[in-house]
């Protein structure tokens, strides 16, 4: 099930919700947490099971391996030992999500290399894996270094695992983070209220922002590449980062939002990264929980940056290359994230110092700039595809302007103001800066909701009319 | 700075304000990072101090029990004057050395209750924040640290931090510490950093270890300054009143959940959407297989969109949002000029285009007794081309028209162009529907003029006479683009006094006396009064003197202009290769046919293989 769609927001939210806040039993009490991780373990299963009826079945295998061998982790005192269950659980790990996601592509670029014909079947990708395999490995791994006690309930172990706000989109929680809220957490009226209001703002990010710039985007294409102006290809990239954005975090906004209305407190998981500074700034702002645990889990025990610098770029290029490899089984996403790593190297070598006497939006202007061609490496496929719209880009299409592209630029004008809008703090600016002050904490909420129901009303609308609506995480 | 004395192992109320004012600027803990780092590209990113944590983790690990690493108040104190001290002067060995943990910079509230943002210089406000903590007699002379952890800005009007702290790392969350004490107040520093503190009072029975120590580094403060920082409470009549405002939220949001959800579960599912044109999707119903393939749960879906309550009101309010968005297009139609609604033209299929017409010449050269026409009409994005939105896609369907005609060499198949008469039309009467994609019977008989003249039709002794039948007529566009308010006539064309016919759909097995279906006239759909819709195939046997019979191979645009080629026929056979299952070959054996006219929109010459199909097989 994704957060987008009716089945969703008027079936299953306002049954998962009058089940956990039933008031069957005590509050505050252990049974009743333990009540309410049974229904919300439930529902999770049911939420997955609605979009992957036979892989839920896979997912609970994972869940049992991990939780029988975290324990045995921590039972077992021989450091040799811990060790090699350590590794049979990380090798077990990587082979489900090697087997699901990358089997196709390892034989397909075997058999381009050695140029033999290896026959496979095509797997559909269960959704979510690539999350939940990276919570697992790092509950796994964590019980081994000792930083946290494993988990010897099965039923917060799963739900750590399935927990439905961050099952398929992330943010990826690494299990300390989380462990203290799984046995004690309290839900309030504050909590909730915000909930909503941060799920409301999600869901319109998604709704309305990813799913116009992602129209916008394939409207420009219509014509076919070969046929765009310059001008109009440039803007289409901008729609197109816009619409990955927008989506991603507008589904980290809804997670953050949902778990906080019943009582979790998760990861953020964007912070405005167009509006960052440098290309090493960007990586900071997006996708962070994947940053951090590439960082803690691959970069620190692979020596980080302590072995030297030939080492450390080592290293950077091996996270750059996961991080693009984790986005899709596909050589484009492993040249997009090795692109990223290209440049942020290169910023790191020869612009450092400048960058530093160039005034604020300046820099931001560059780091646009700098990630823009990416995006157009993530969204094609193949060499190809992504060499005939450079092309364009760069003038090789039907010139720089033609007839299109006024109609583009002036049918997509507010659209574009409204996404640049959203994506750097401006909005948020105002409202600490300006409305804040001027008004109560009660008022503040009270104008926030009222706000962000009526931009809900209209997310709705186009949820119920829209027929383009993607789900983009399909190759996560 | 460099007078910091290490072996006296206190903090003097002097050192940390002469930190706190090496702390210069905005970005101090940025900077920190940036001069330490040899590879801020990715070590930026993975912060530094966590690294640094994790060496002195593996450090411990190393030697479990013979050197007992100091831990406590001490070290961390110490840790913390070395990073006072190694930060301005970068060590030796740039690859090993200690990075410095990352200092937050912190910054006391003003008034918790009063929203007052104090952000002109943080730094200065620390430093004298401590001035004032640190009364010359107080009895403790050795101030008691605390320790703070930075937590991730969530929401700030719920939480209350005491402190804010600018901080490089604020993108990672910090360890949770067991007690945080609720905290007050965040003050939103800048707009894109800020970190809100979770603060414990130091408690030398559960002194955590080293390892357990925040990431994030340390920030220090007497226990006076707790007192300042803390000690006002919110008010709590202003708790109580955002604890109100929250519950009614909350019931509110939930109220509106359960009522739709409600709502659509009790309302009777419709089977058919007349402002959308369309069939609506019913409950599936539940099976084991359903549910395994996926089907079950992706119908089930359709049909809670499909039904859900107030559909028509909520597709309404998408349009006007697009169009007050500036859109110029809604679902592929264009909101043009006059109220016309306009469908946007697909680009056309050269390959298809190029197979249709080979496809057609091929027919001409099997059937050479055979006389044939062809005749492919315009669309309305090319007729009314200067009321489109400016620059939209559109295409020279003249030309189009043109270039298909220009391949064809065969002797007994003659090209009628007929966009010259209805562009000449267009300028006196409505030639397209507003709302539909058809032409009106205007404009086919303008067409008919053309074609009449083509194929040598004797039209002098035939009058024509044109009724209105219907003035609410929303076609197609206006389903798919959701502008519903606007509607069109509909006008039925009858020759005079040759009305006597009989019209025949073999394959539904219905026989009628008119070409006419009034009933769709109460319909949605009111242009299927012209034979009612699309049947397969249509035999029409006029009283018209000739002795010819007429194949017509057509697409719907066809059926406004079939009426009007009655009186020149004793039969028209129609037949619609998109629904017709039966071999061409076949039928020419099993028909006497002396004519034939394809008459078919341009794209469903260009973009669509049915015709193409339907001549080969």
């Amino acid at each position: 099930m994704v957060f987008s769609s009716v089945s969703f927001l008027f079936v299953f939210l306002p049954v998962t919700l009058l089940l956990y806040f039933l008031p069957v039993t005590k509050k505050h009490t252990k049974a009743d947490m333990m009540r309410k991780n049974i229904v919300l373990l439930c529902a999770s299963l049911v939420f997955y099971a609605w979009g992957e009826p036979i892989y839920v079945f896979l997912m609970l295998l994972s869940v049992l391996f991990n939780y029988v061998i975290g324990l045995d982790i921590e039972r077992t005192e021989n450091e040799k030992v811990r060790k090699v269950i350590l590794i049979v659980a990380v090798v077990f790990n990587l082979f489900v999500i090697g087997f699901f996601k990358y089997y196709g592509f390892l034989v397909e670029t075997i058999n381009s290399i050695t140029g033999l014909d290896i026959s496979y079947k095509t797997l559909a990708l269960p959704v979510g894996i690539s999350f939940y395999t990276f919570q697992i490995l790092s509950y796994v791994i964590d019980v081994y270094r000792r930083k946290v006690p494993a988990q010897s309930n099965i039923i917060s172990f799963a739900l750590y695992i399935t927990l439905f706000p961050q099952l398929i989109a992330g943010p990826i929680e690494q299990y300390s983070n989380i462990a203290e809220q799984l046995s004690n957490r309290t839900e309030t009226f504050e909590k909730f209220a915000d909930g909503i209001i941060v799920f409301m703002r999600g869901f319109a990010r998604k709704m309305l922002l990813a799913n116009l710039a992602g129209a916008a985007f394939q409207s420009a294409l219509t014509p076919g590449v070969e046929n765009m102006a310059a001008v109009t290809s440039w803007f289409a990239v901008v729609f197109y980062a816009m619409q990955v954005f927008f989506d991603f975090s507008g589904y980290s906004d809804m997670a953050l939002g949902l778990g906080k209305m019943f009582g979790f407190k998760l990861t953020q998981n964007f912070r405005y990264p167009f509006y960052a500074d440098s290309i090493s700034d960007f990586w900071r702002r997006w996708h962070i929980t994947l940053g951090a645990w590439f960082r803690d889990y691959v970069f620190i025990p692979l020596g980080g940056s302590r072995k030297g610098p030939v080492r450390t770029l080592i290293n950077s290029s091996i996270i750059w290359f996961l991080t693009g490899l984790w986005h899709g089984a596909a050589w484009n996403f492993v040249i997009w994230g090795l692109y990223f790593g290209l440049v942020a190297i290169l910023e790191r070598q020869f612009l450092r110092e400048r960058l530093k006497k160039w005034p604020a939006w300046l820099r931001r202007v560059y780091t646009i700039l700098a990630h823009s061609p990416s995006w157009m490496i993530f969204y094609w496929p193949t060499f190809g595809e992504q060499l005939t719209y450079f092309k364009t880009m760069l003038f090789m299409g039907d010139g720089i302007w033609n007839g299109e592209t006024t109609y583009y630029l002036t049918t997509n004008f507010f659209l574009l103001v409204i996404l640049v809008f959203c994506s750097v703090p401006a909005a948020k600016s105002i409202a600490d800066n300006v409305i804040r002050p001027k008004c109560s904490e009660t008022t503040y909420l009270v104008l926030r909701f009222v706000l962000w129901v009526a931009i809900f009303f209209v997310s709705v609308a186009f949820l119920i009319s829209d027929s383009y609506n993607p789900f983009m995480y399909f190759r996560f | 700075m460099s007078d910091m004395k290490e072996q006296n192992n206190t903090f003097k109320e002097e050192e940390l304000s002469s930190f706190a004012a090496s702390l210069d600027s905005d970005h101090a803990d940025l900077q920190l990072l940036d001069e330490d780092d040899p590879y801020d590209s990715l070590l930026q990113t993975w912060d530094a101090s966590n690294e640094n944590l994790a060496r002195r983790k593996q450090a411990a690990a190393e030697v479990p029990q013979k050197k007992k690493v100091q831990t406590g108040f001490a070290v961390r104190r110490r840790a913390a004057v070395n990073a006072l001290k190694t930060e301005p002067e970068p060590v030796a060995e740039p690859p090993k050395k200690e990075i410095p943990m990352a200092i937050p910079v912190a910054i006391p509230v003003e008034e918790p209750e009063d929203n007052k943002v104090n952000s002109e210089n943080p730094v200065v406000a620390f430093g004298s924040l401590l001035k004032n903590v640190q009364p010359k007699n107080e009895p403790e002379a050795e101030p008691v640290w605390s320790e703070i952890a930075f937590e991730e800005e969530a929401q700030p009007q719920t939480h209350a931090a005491g402190l804010t702290v600018r901080s490089r790392s604020q993108g990672r969350k910090s360890i949770s510490l067991q007690n945080p004490q609720p905290v007050r107040k965040s003050v939103p520093l800048s707009t894109d950093r800020e970190s809100v503190v979770f603060y414990r009072p130091y408690d030398e029975e559960n002194e955590p270890e080293l390892e357990n120590m925040p990431e994030r580094g340390l920030a220090m403060f007497s226990k006076s300054a707790e007192k300042l920082l803390f000690g006002k409470k919110q008010h709590p009549k202003n708790e109580k009143k955002v604890r109100l405002v929250s519950q009614i939220i909350s019931v509110l949001f939930a109220v509106l959940l359960f009522a739709v959800a409600i709502v659509n579960f009790a309302a009777p599912d419709k089977e058919f959407s007349e402002s959308e044109n369309r069939r609506l999707e019913q409950m599936p119903k539940l099976s084991l297989s359903t549910i395994a393939n996926g089907s079950f749960m992706s119908d089930f879906e359709t049909s809670l969109t499909d039904q859900f309550v107030m559909r028509d009101f909520f597709v309404k309010l998408r349009t006007r949002a697009l169009v007050a968005l500036g859109k110029a297009e809604v679902n592929d139609v264009y909101i043009a000029d006059d109220s016309y609604l306009i469908p946007k033209p697909p680009v056309p299929n050269e390959d298809i285009a190029k197979s249709t017409m080979e496809a057609i010449a091929a027919v001409a050269a099997k059937k050479p007794k055979i006389q044939q026409y062809c005749a492919f009409i315009p669309r309305a994005s090319y007729i009314h081309s200067d009321l489109l939105p400016n620059g939209a896609m559109h295409f020279d369907d003249k030309a189009l028209i043109e270039s298909m005609a220009a391949n064809n060499t065969a002797e007994n198949l003659k090209h009628i162009r007929v966009s010259d008469a209805l562009a000449a039309a267009a300028q006196t009467q409505q030639v397209y529907y507003r709302t539909d994609h058809h032409w009106t019977t205007a404009g086919a008989f303008a067409a008919f003029g053309v074609i009449a003249q083509e194929m040598q039709l004797n039209t002098a002794g035939v009058a024509y006479e044109i009724y209105t039948v219907s003035d609410s007529f929303a076609g197609t566009s206006s389903s798919s683009s959701g502008v519903y308010q606007v509607t069109d006539s509909v006008e039925i064309c009858i020759p005079k006094n040759k009305q006597t016919c009989i019209v025949e759909m073999p394959q539904e097995s219905k026989k009628y006396t008119s070409m006419f279906m009034y009933e769709f006239l109460e319909k949605k759909d009111k242009y299927a009064v012209f034979f009612g819709g699309n049947p397969s195939i249509v035999n029409i046997s006029t009283d018209a003197d000739s002795v010819d019979t007429l194949l017509i191979l057509k697409d719907s645009y066809a059926n406004a202009l079939v009426p009007m080629l009655t009186p020149y026929y004793r039969n028209i056979i129609m037949i619609d290769p998109r629904y017709y299952m039966e071999s061409f070959d076949s039928f020419l054996q099993t028909h006497r046919i002396t004519d034939i006219l394809y008459l078919f929109s341009i794209e469903s010459a260009t973009n669509a293989e049915a015709l193409q199909r339907f001549l080969v097989s």
